[in-house]
């Protein structure tokens, strides 16, 4: 096995090498998935099944379809653009390509190389930094492992990482789940909103059109493609039988709420990129998904306090229904937290806001006429931001 | 046996090792694509080769979910293709838009 | 020391991870590949506390590095997807203030504002993160500009 190993390290350091060096942004992404899979593998050598579960699922699958994404958008962007002035080919540019960073930095050369040895220095003496310390590691202060196995028959659930999870250790893992809401909220408030046109400058019917020409671009895609349809409508199910399966089995064996939820993420992200607009028509049940794990996490935590116990500690015997219940919660927020991170980032699934947009710069007012599209959520709220403003 | 399944292990890394060879030289996009899908599947296979191997039953599930990811990244792919080409058609529409602004704008 | 163990083999291709990809990180230019850096930088660590804790315990699975780094692999992720949401956004704002600069140069006096804007592009044209963005002249007048730089 001891070749397995090296031939991995290797292999994971090629990869991450190629990601670093290639050029051309899609080859880079594709080296990152193929990181991702030898990473799970790397994961399984020691023997920490259910991070080599979740970085089979965030990894190699969750991240590398964001990255995509995101990279076609741009692209597309760009190819849109072809017949734009030269200002926005540049700034397109500056995201994708190559060219524009070299020509932004032929001013001093030498300048580079001082930079360029400056870092590898840095790079260096950190390597050595840290496998230095690798190699004179203190001896393990605490037995962690034995704890953790004396703790177990108490915690109400068998599997010991889903038990320091959400019992031994459930303040990091609430406070986890705050920080996803922050990230959620904040990639929310930074969306499109359908009145960008705000800018009132007297060219804003200008940039209102060219937008909604870009937006125009991505919003092309239907679920039109058979092929594409009858894939996602066998591939969905599976997915979200499978990720119930791994909340349920996260209790007796490697699985639980994270790897659920990533699962349940991907679903929706595959229902979007077949086309289906999902999200957006049920924008406050949404809203309200996000929110919900975090709530009953708080509340169970909090709760207990009424009976005398300190903060986060279970009654004695209910632990376990209360972990499960827990978890399924977090399962459903934190599936929604990261498909509405995708599902929402500007530029994608655009269509109601983009359409709204136009038509109102054409009708003169910053956000009228939102009555043709009353029953899209996301134009709705986009109403309220500008009202709000 | 273990002998035998540990060597078919290190085999199909070797094989995902020349697909790393594939992602880096291409040519095109669709080839580096399918690399990648090579190293979702034989992913797949050495999950399981390496679950008989420590015996350990859990791991199962670890293949099950590279399986049923991995095919979507070929999704995104297919969704970049098409934008791709409805970029391309839309150029003519954002000429439109533009022509229709500009006139808006002088008046 | 002598005989090879798995998790301190790990730990040290987490390290080596850590290294490149901060060399990495602060070499790219661009938005997307700085994402990609700090990602594998993230793995190296997790790489690095796992291996690390599971070499001083002799090779045994140890559950708590385990559980935290399964939540610092979901707090990447979310990271992740919030600097995508960022890149994406950043794209489109600056292609909408390049528009409406340029519209305001249409229609104020061309030359006051063109010196203005050279100006403005001088004092932040310096080699820090914020040139990415910034127009120059002298890209803008770069023919080769137009051309794809992607290989397929």
């Amino acid at each position: 096995m001891i070749a397995f190993d090296i031939l991995l390290g290797l292999g994971m350091l090629l990869a991450a090498a190629g990601v670093f060096w290639s050029a051309d942004l899609f080859r880079a992404i594709v080296m990152f998935v193929v990181f991702g899979v030898l990473l799970a593998l790397a994961w399984l050598r020691l023997q920490a099944p259910d991070l080599a579960l979740a970085e089979a699922a965030i990894g190699a699958g969750l991240t590398g379809v964001l990255l995509l994404d995101t990279l076609s958008v741009l692209r597309a962007k760009k190819t849109a653009a072809g017949k734009l002035p030269p200002v926005d080919q540049q700034l397109l540019n500056t995201f994708t390509s190559t060219r524009a960073c070299a020509a932004q930095n032929n001013h001093g050369k030498g300048h580079e190389n001082l930079r360029f040895l400056a870092v590898g220095l840095l790079s260096l003496g950190i390597l050595i930094a840290l496998q230095a310390a690798l190699f004179m590691r203190p001896e393990a202060a605490v037995n962690l492992p034995s704890m953790v196995a004396e703790g177990i028959p108490d915690a109400g659930i068998e599997h010991p990482i889903t038990a320091v999870l959400l019992n031994f250790r459930s303040y990091d893992t609430l406070l986890e789940v705050a920080v996803l809401l922050v990230a959620v909220i904040i990639g929310l408030s930074l969306r499109i909103p359908s009145n960008s046109n705000e800018q009132q400058a007297p060219s804003s019917a200008l940039i209102g059109a060219r937008q909604a020409a870009y937006a125009g671009v991505i919003s092309e895609d239907g679920g039109n493609d058979p092929i594409l349809r009858n894939f996602t409508q066998r591939l969905i199910p599976l997915v979200l039988v499978t990720g119930g399966y791994i909340l349920w089995a996260g209790s007796t064996m490697p699985g639980g709420a994270f790897q659920a939820g990533a699962l349940i993420a991907a679903a929706g992200v595959i229902a979007r990129l077949a086309g289906y607009n999902i999200a957006s028509r049920v924008d406050q049940l949404l809203r309200f998904g996000l929110v919900l794990g975090f709530l009953v996490f708080l509340t169970v935590a909090a709760s207990v306090m009424f009976g005398g116990r300190p903060f986060l500690n279970y009654p004695d015997g209910w632990a376990g229904s209360l972990i499960f219940f827990i978890e399924a919660m977090l399962t459903f927020s934190i599936g929604l937290t990261l498909l509405s991170l995708f599902v929402h980032s500007p530029g994608d699934g655009a269509e109601p806001n983009a359409k709204s947009s136009q038509r109102s710069v054409k009708s003169g007012s910053t956000v009228g006429s939102d009555n043709g599209v009353g029953n899209r959520p996301p134009g709705n709220s986009g109403k309220a931001e500008a009202d709000h403003d | 046996m273990a002998d035998f399944l540990t060597i078919a292990a290190i085999v199909l890394l070797i094989s995902l090792l020349l697909g790393l060879i594939r992602v880096w030289r291409g040519p095109g996009a669709a080839d580096r694509m399918l690399a990648a899908q090579l190293f979702g599947t034989t992913g797949v296979g050495i999950v399981l080769l390496l679950a008989v191997i420590t015996d350990n039953g859990a791991l199962f599930d670890i293949a099950l979910v590279l399986s049923l990811l991995a095919a979507v990244a070929i999704l995104a792919f297919v969704r970049r293709l098409k934008l791709q080409q409805s970029a391309a058609d839309a150029s003519s529409l954002s000429t439109k838009n533009d022509t229709a602004a500009n006139k808006k704008e002088g008046q | 020391m002598i005989s090879f163990s798995v998790d301190f083999w790990y730990a040290g291709i987490g390290a080596a991870l850590i290294a490149l990809s901060l060399l990495a990180f602060l070499l790219s230019k661009r938005l997307l590949k700085k994402l990609l850096a700090f990602n594998i930088m993230g793995s190296g660590v997790f790489l690095m506390m796992v291996g690390m804790a599971q070499t001083q315990n002799d090779g045994a699975a140890d559950a708590v590095p385990q559980a935290l780094v399964l939540t610092g692999i979901v707090v990447a992720v979310s990271a992740t997807a919030l600097a995508l949401v960022v890149i994406r956004r950043f794209a489109l704002a600056s292609v909408v203030a390049a528009l409406a600069a340029e519209n305001k140069a249409a229609e104020n006096d061309a030359a006051e504002n063109d010196a203005a804007e050279k100006n403005g592009a001088e004092r932040t044209g310096s080699d820090t993160a914020v040139s990415d963005t910034t127009v120059t002249d002298t890209a803008l007048t770069d023919p080769n500009l137009n051309k794809n730089g992607d290989p397929q």
